[in-house]
Formats: structure tokens, C-alpha cells, sequence
């Protein structure tokens, strides 16, 4: 799937170099990134509107120098859904050394319960005074659930004989006031958006319990009725925030971006496994990436935006090119590919690299490599660095030894890297660097 | 071409030249972006995208209707005609449940929070009202209290349920269960649950193959009927579920739950293209009773109301 994405878009690469960001550029790309976002399941309407607030963005706007214009695009498109998504995570977390009441709500199977005793074992793990309640007197043996998830994870449990839903909310609020509890979770029954007389059941333990904040949990394969449900759980509770439960699964989670767009409420927590620990913050960056479907890529722009140093990448291609490189340079380069992260998680984000074959693969170096490579060169004296030829003999040994590096390396690096700078002048390098979209 | 002309052409009555596959299918997809423009091929789209059925399937829809340009002239004409095409894309889906003669075994299996464990009892009440004398086995020994929903099902519908402690091992749980109904003349249908797996992953799939061996290994032959429960509020992925489980379960049939909210389960249309299973029954309800046998009639009439 996700080799399919790298090579379409390496052949919408190829096609676009060197153009700029015209309206019928952006609009050829934004149809792809149209069809990304109904391919993840984003609502209909959502997709619409951002769409057509992204094109007002990228229309004209000035291509960055590392990026092409499709990289461009594709990054305001992800800077558009991180912001809508919320930006940042949004960090909730109950009030200290008051009682605050949390309503789990949502459909049946989107995995409340789970979550219930999740989120409660989360927060006792932070020091909180945790307790919850199941108000689930609907499916059987819901209530036995949450009791055993609670009882075999250390959790508090509110125990109790009511039938009603909304009396247990009430009677659990009470208990949870009288022992000193900061949090109360109250599990509540699976319903669906349309049927009335549960919505209002869910509205009298809101009104009873008297709930800080509303969490809706969502099971992230959820398709467009992501949108109708929402706004349903919206209009009756005023949602406050969202649990996108089964990440784990490979759905691209469009649900996300259909209930923070209709509710503007937060997604707190993403449920990542089976687990009780398996639930942490959301991170909408990761999630924006994973709805386009082109996560590689949109790290990869952003890695290169960020730490290269655009005037030093100048400098040392145009050195490398009239074969002045030296190891000070080959040191530097060093220091701007690990700002960007593994060498090996680099290469993996360039298209193409996964089709590359395995002795290919294998000429490029690895991070251990690379360790004793910056080892060798830091070994060096300043001169030798500059000048390479007049590394001798006794000098070669030196370094071994100050490196700890055999002989051996020492010798196989030096030659390499000689017989690369003979290369670089011979060969049409500087067609090569020209026509890649990676900014070397 | 692009789309404007197309339709130019359309309302001009002009003899134009039948555009290509491709073209047909970029100037759809610029239609996508015309805005509020209330044509009746984008409300179409709109309805379709809105009901789960993706963006492929609603485009070969559009685009096989297209060809028919009597049917772009108002948005009736082209419902009627997008009806009787989903239609013959699903004929041959509804399919009623196989078993017997003899002792069969039906495995229920799905992705979580599906319905699984409730539609097992939903299925057990039918074919006990059917005259039959199935027995359930609950082989969710994961999810906390997982048997003892079923075990409570089981009392309300007075069906002999097959368990043990939880935690034990799915795949002996099955095999005890498989041996012990084999023996028991009181039963010729046993509908084994068993727990809520993602479809990607390893470990819960190899757990599940097991579970297959086990009952060929205990019973001498493979479930009558291997059934995937699709929550009929899932999108897109729905079809990465099926393919998955498809192969590692050999899914015999659909049931897809949760059918009595607003949820249109679109998907089924690309599900039947791509798989071909038969789509058996859909829950409309929390009740034992609440199993209604697919319709293709009331499906395609719900993806448009």
C-alpha cells in the first residue's frame, strides 16, 4: 500500500520539477490529496471544506528552495489537518484536590469499558485518587467487565445495587465526593445517536453526576457516520473531548478529522492495543500524516525544512562537485544527516530507496558505520583533515589506534574516500544533484 | 475533455465522441472539486461517499451510468438507474445460513467491538426457533466477562453453553467444546465464539488458524459456516478486514451489525465486488430477535433515504 503511494507520487515528482504553485498545480495535486482523505474515511463535507481552504492557502505561495512543489503542497495540506486536528496534543487531566467527573459515552463496540478502566489507570499512575462506575445496565455482564478489568489492575470500583443508570451516576458521584476521590469515571451503556430515550438517559447522568467533561470514544475504523454521530453526541451532551480507540489496526483514522471538524471537541486519547496500558495522548501530527497516507514523505519534508542548513548544503555540494571535499566537510555533512535522524530511517522515507535491491542497500553505510567514520576523522589532526594526501603511513596507525579502528578501516576509508572525490569529478554528479528532490 | 464540456455536449446534443475510461474518470473527479454546483451527478456522489461505498466504487458507478446521458439530465432518472446498478452489482449476496445435515459448526469471528458475542446468541435463538439445537461455545477467553455475556445470553434464550475459566487457551476451549458437542446428541449446530482480533495482528490471526485446525481436528471436517462480523458503521477498512480474514478464516458469509442506526454499510457493495461472500443477515437491534436476513431491496433503499 504504502509502496504504492511512494511510487505514485515519485511519478507526480518526475512530472512537476521546477514548476511553481499555479491554481491548476494545486488543484491536480489537491484532487489526489481529495481522493487520500475519502480513501481514509474523512466525512464528505469535512473533506470539502478543507480542501477548499487549503487551495486558498497554496495558491501562490512561495516555493521553498528544498522542497518541490509538491512537497509544498503536500506540506500546507498536513500543517492544514495538524491545525485542525488541534495543533498540539491536547493534554487533559482532572483538576488536584477537587472531584471531577468524567462521562465515557459513545456507540456500542467503539470500546468504552476498555477505555474506562484505561484512562482511570492512566491517571492513578500520574497520583491521582481514582475510582470508577459502570451505569452500563444494558449489555449483560458489562458492568462484571469493567469490575474485573478494575479489580485485576488495581483499580477502585464503585460497587453498588441500583438498577438505573442515572441512580448509579448519582450514588457514584456521592461515594467518590465522601471518600476523596480527584476522579470518577463513569462507564456508560453503548447507544446508538438516534434512539431518544438512551441520548436522555445519557443527558440525566450528565445532569446527576454532574460531569466535568463528556469523552466520546470512537473506534478509529469508523467510517462517515463518524460525522452524523458526532454531531448527535454533540448537540445532546456538548462533548468535550474524544478517545479514538483500535489505532492499532491499520484503518487511516479520516474519523478523527470528521469529529474535531464537527464538534471542534479535542481527540485526548488514542487507544493503541488491548492493553490497560495501551492508551496514550493524541498526537495529531502523527495522525494528519496517517490520514494522507503519506507519512514517509511529509517527515521527510518536514526533517529537511527544518534542520538542514540550506547555505552549508550549498557550500559542500558545490565543494563536492569541484572535488575540494575534504573530511572537515564530510564531518559537517555528518552532523546535518543526524540532526535528521537515523541514516537507515532517512533513506527508508525516499522514494524508491524500498524498491532499491539488497546489494545496493548494502553499499550504503549504516549508522555504525558512520560512528566510526566521525571516529576516524576526529582522530585526525586539523591538517590532515584539510589535506588527506599527507596522511602516511605512522599517521594511519595513529588514527587506528585513536579511534579504535583497525588498520584495516582506516586504509579502506581513506582509499574510499579518495576514489569517491575521482568520481565526483569524472561523473555527471552535477546533473544528479540537480535533478533530486532531496536537498543534498 | 474536461467535465464542462462534457456536459456542454450533453445538453447541446451534439455528437461527440465517447471520451476514453480515463477521461471519463479525471473529469468525475474535477467535478469533485466544481463547488457548489447541485448537478445531479455530484448530489449522486455526495449520497454514495456519504453512505461508506469509497471513492472507487462510486466512481465506476458514476461512470457506468454515464454512459447513458439520458440519466445526467435530472437527479431521478440517475438514482433510479444507480439503484438498478447496485442491484446487479450485488446479486447473488443474500444467501441464507448453511448447515446439516448432521452436526455443523459455525465460527463466528471479527475484528473488536463488532458485535460478535451478541450476534451469537442472535444466531442460536434463530435456529433454535427454526427447530434446531444449537449450542454455543465461548471461546473469548480474553476479553474480561466476555463468558459471562454469553453465559447470560445462553440462560435468556435456554441455550447449553459450552465455557471455561477465563484466560484459558482459545484453541483448547474449542477443541473441549467440539469434542463434548460431537458426543452430545442434544445438539446438532454449535456456534463457537470467540474473541475480537485486529486484522493485523500476527499473533491473534495464528491463534485463530489454530482454532480452525482444532475443530477439523476434533470434529473431522471444517466449519460449516465461517461467519465475519462487520460493524456496519465501519469504513474503508472494512475491506482490509475482509481480505484478512478471508484468508485465514476462509469466510463462508457476512453479517454486518449495529443496521438499526443511521449506519449505511456502503462498503458491502465494493466487499461483494471484490470477494464475492455472501452477505447473510444484518442485527437491527439489542434483542435476541433483532436478525433480519440481508435484502438487497432494503439495502439499496436505505443507502438512499
Amino acid at each position: 500500500m504504502l509502496e504504492n503511494i511512494k511510487d505514485k507520487l515519485n511519478a507526480i515528482l518526475s512530472k512537476l520539477k521546477g514548476k511553481h504553485l499555479t491554481a491548476d498545480l494545486v488543484e491536480k495535486i489537491l484532487r489526489e490529496v481529495r481522493i487520500a482523505l475519502l480513501e481514509a474515511d474523512v466525512h464528505y463535507k469535512a473533506a470539502s471544506d478543507l480542501i477548499a481552504a487549503i487551495k486558498e492557502k497554496a495558491v501562490g505561495e512561495k516555493v521553498l528552495q528544498s522542497l518541490t512543489p509538491y512537497q509544498q503542497i503536500i506540506d500546507i495540506v498536513y500543517k492544514e489537518f495538524t491545525s485542525v486536528l488541534g495543533g498540539k496534543e491536547f493534554i487533559l487531566e482532572p483538576q488536584r484536590g477537587r472531584l471531577n467527573v468524567w462521562e465515557i459515552v459513545g456507540l456500542q463496540g467503539s470500546g468504552k469499558t476498555t477505555n474506562t478502566a484505561k484512562i482511570a489507570y492512566f491517571f492513578k499512575a500520574k497520583g491521582f485518587k481514582v475510582i470508577v462506575a459502570s451505569c452500563d445496565v444494558n449489555r449483560p455482564a458489562a458492568i462484571e467487565q469493567l469490575r474485573i478489568l478494575a479489580k485485576s489492575n488495581g483499580l477502585d470500583f464503585f460497587e453498588n445495587s441500583e438498577k438505573k443508570a442515572a441512580a448509579i451516576a448519582k450514588k457514584a458521584r456521592e461515594h467518590a465526593e465522601r471518600t476523596g476521590c480527584e476522579l470518577l469515571l463513569l462507564d456508560t451503556a453503548g447507544r446508538l445517536h438516534i434512539d431518544k430515550d438512551l441520548m436522555d438517559e445519557a443527558l440525566d447522568i450528565k445532569k446527576l453526576a454532574k460531569a466535568d467533561e463528556i469523552v466520546l470514544v470512537v473506534d478509529a475504523m469508523i467510517g462517515q457516520q463518524a460525522a452524523v454521530m458526532t454531531k448527535e453526541f454533540h448537540e445532546k451532551l456538548s462533548v468535550t473531548g474524544a478517545v479514538l480507540t483500535k489505532l492499532d489496526s491499520d484503518t487511516r483514522g479520516g474519523a478523527a478529522l470528521s469529529v474535531r471538524h464537527i464538534s471542534g471537541a479535542p481527540v485526548i486519547f488514542a487507544g493503541t492495543g488491548e492493553k490497560i496500558g495501551d492508551l496514550e495522548y493524541f498526537y495529531p501530527e502523527r495522525v494528519a500524516s496517517r490520514i494522507l497516507g503519506m507519512g514517509d514523505l511529509l517527515t521527510l519534508i518536514e526533517k529537511s525544512k527544518e534542520s538542514f542548513d540550506e547555505e552549508k548544503a550549498k557550500e559542500s555540494v558545490e565543494k563536492l562537485l569541484k572535488a575540494e571535499f575534504n573530511f572537515n566537510d564530510y564531518l559537517e555533512q555528518m552532523k546535518e544527516l543526524k540532526k535528521m535522524g537515523s541514516l537507515e530511517s532517512l533513506m527508508e522515507m525516499i522514494p524508491g530507496f524500498s524498491s532499491m535491491n539488497k546489494q545496493m542497500r548494502a553499499q550504503i553505510p549504516t549508522e555504525n558505520d558512520l560512528k566510526h567514520i566521525e571516529a576516524m576523522i576526529l582522530s585526525m589532526t586539523p591538517a590532515e583533515r584539510i589535506d588527506p594526501r599527507t596522511i602516511d603511513f605512522s599517521r594511519r596507525k595513529r588514527i587506528a589506534k585513536g579511534s579504535g579502528n583497525s588498520l584495516d578501516d582506516v586504509n579502506r576509508f581513506i582509499k574510499n574516500f579518495e576514489m569517491s572525490k575521482k568520481m565526483m569529478k569524472k561523473s555527471n554528479f552535477k546533473k544528479m544533484f540537480k535533478n533530486m528532490n532531496f536537498p543534498m | 475533455m474536461g467535465f464542462f464540456d462534457f456536459f456542454k455536449g450533453i445538453f447541446r446534443k451534439k455528437e461527440k465522441p465517447t471520451p476514453s475510461r480515463e477521461s471519463i474518470i479525471a473529469s468525475k473527479l474535477k467535478s469533485i472539486f466544481r463547488e457548489g454546483r447541485k448537478d445531479p451527478l455530484r448530489e449522486a456522489e455526495r449520497i454514495l461517499i456519504e453512505a461508506d461505498t469509497g471513492i472507487d466504487v462510486t466512481l465506476e458507478l458514476l461512470e457506468n451510468i454515464s454512459k447513458d446521458r439520458a440519466y445526467l439530465k435530472d437527479y431521478e432518472a440517475l438514482e433510479t438507474a444507480l439503484k438498478r446498478e447496485i442491484r446487479t452489482a450485488l446479486s447473488g449476496s443474500e444467501k441464507g445460513l448453511s448447515y446439516g445435515p448432521g452436526k455443523s459448526i459455525i465460527l463466528v469471528c471479527g475484528v473488536n467491538g463488532t458485535g460478535k458475542t451478541t450476534t451469537c446468541a442472535k444466531l442460536a435463538l434463530l435456529l433454535k426457533n427454526r427447530g434446531e439445537k444449537p449450542a454455543l461455545a465461548a471461546a473469548d477467553t480474553y476479553r474480561a466477562a466476555a463468558g459471562e455475556q454469553l453465559d447470560i445470553w445462553a440462560q435468556r434464550i435456554s441455550v447449553r453453553l459450552y465455557r471455561q475459566d477465563a484466560g484459558a487457551d482459545p484453541a483448547s476451549v474449542v477443541f473441549d467444546a467440539v469434542t463434548s458437542f460431537q458426543k452430545n446428541p442434544d445438539h446438532n449446530c454449535l456456534i463457537i465464539d470467540t474473541g475480537g482480533r485486529l486484522h493485523n495482528n500476527e499473533n491473534l490471526l495464528h491463534q485463530l488458524e489454530k482454532i480452525r485446525k482444532v475443530i477439523h481436528k476434533a470434529s473431522g471436517s471444517f466449519p460449516a459456516e465461517s461467519l465475519l462480523i462487520l460493524d456496519g458503521n465501519t469504513g474503508q477498512n472494512a475491506v482490509n478486514q475482509t481480505e484478512t480474514f478471508m484468508k485465514v478464516s476462509e469466510t463462508t458469509g457476512l453479517i454486518v451489525t449495529k443496521m438499526d442506526g443511521t449506519a449505511k454499510a456502503g462498503i458491502l457493495i465494493n466487499l461483494y465486488k471484490k470477494f464475492g461472500i455472501p452477505i447473510k443477515f444484518i442485527g437491527t437491534g439489542e434483542n435476541a430477535g433483532d436478525l433480519k436476513a440481508f435484502s438487497v431491496n432494503e439495502y439499496i433503499e436505505r443507502i438512499f433515504f
